[in-house]
């Protein structure tokens, strides 16, 4: 294996970090360096890591093919959606003129990081969560790419 | 090493409620966020504003990870089990200091889920890289100006 520049591990500044279903399975399937450095560096803060609990809807096969999701998602947090986080998404969604069920689920990920205060989104798609938490004023939410 | 003593409280009611009651059947089914703030506000309409200071009324007071774990919605009515165990009094102190007047069981509990929530988050990431190795300095610092680029 060769080791470009292995970095002595900084703490993340987020004060939490949510995977998006394509954050998910770049953790659960371990090819993505920037998941690793997200996850190595939330650990060294002491931030929780967190999965919306409808994203394991959207990700999941219900079958083997969810081995190493379910093998990660051992280690992680799955946060319930509540009914006040769907409300606040569909507020999200209507102020970001967005629309459809991808949005809807995005916006359950931002409305999940606005409750746990702010942090990062570990997503494929940073352009729709940038644009749904933009929404919001007085919550630092970034979309971190995979 | 002092083994903590163990036993099933009588019921997981009355463990939930902290104390015993005469009425098994008796539970209590609340649980509610303290001393919170409206810190959070959003454009442009109020009823937005309102709804995400809501949410924020979790997030706003919240000490730990675990606190705000479970204040933004994690499950709080888990079954309890009653515990006799024996603390270093200075690390009491340091509890009682930390959570004010809030229960002593409720702040240790707290403060173990943030340990174990930390320890499996631990876990995960050793083995993402004992599988692919850790990452490189450029990984880093990609995923660092991401989140501090503005915008």
């Amino acid at each position: 294996m060769v080791r470009r520049g292995v970095a002595r591990v900084r703490p993340a500044p987020w004060p939490s970090l949510v995977l998006d279903s394509e954050g998910l399975w770049a953790v659960a399937r371990n090819d993505s360096e920037a998941a690793r450095a997200v996850l190595s560096a939330s650990r060294t803060a002491g931030v929780p890591v967190v999965v919306p609990s409808v994203i394991l809807a959207e990700t999941l096969y219900g079958d083997q093919r969810d081995a190493r999701a379910n093998q990660a998602l051992k280690n992680l947090v799955v946060l319930p959606t509540t009914e006040q986080m769907a409300r606040v998404a569909s507020l999200l969604k209507r102020q970001s003129g967005m629309r459809g069920v991808k949005a809807t689920v995005d916006a359950l990920v931002v409305a999940t990081s606005a409750g746990l205060g702010g942090g990062a989104i570990l997503t494929s798609d940073s352009g729709d969560i940038d644009r749904l938490a933009a929404v919001l004023i007085d919550v630092r939410i970034k979309a971190i790419s995979v | 090493m002092a083994q903590p003593a163990h036993k099933q409280s009588p019921s997981p009611s009355a463990a939930r409620s902290g104390k015993t009651s005469a009425d098994p059947k008796k539970k209590r089914t609340t649980a509610k966020a303290k001393g919170a703030t409206h810190t959070v506000g959003a454009i442009p309409s109020p009823k937005v504003d309102e709804m995400i200071g809501e949410i924020r009324i979790a997030a706003g007071p919240a000490f730990s990870a675990a606190t705000r774990l479970k204040v933004a919605g994690m499950n709080t009515a888990f079954e309890k089990e009653k515990h006799s165990i024996t603390l270093d009094r200075p690390i009491v102190e340091q509890i009682r200091e930390l959570f004010g007047e809030r229960p002593l069981s409720a702040s240790i509990n707290d403060l173990l889920q943030s340990a174990l929530v930390q320890h499996r988050l631990g876990v995960l990431v050793d083995q993402m890289e004992e599988e692919a190795g850790p990452a490189s300095a450029e990984a880093y610092d990609r995923v660092f100006s991401q989140w501090f680029e503005e915008g």
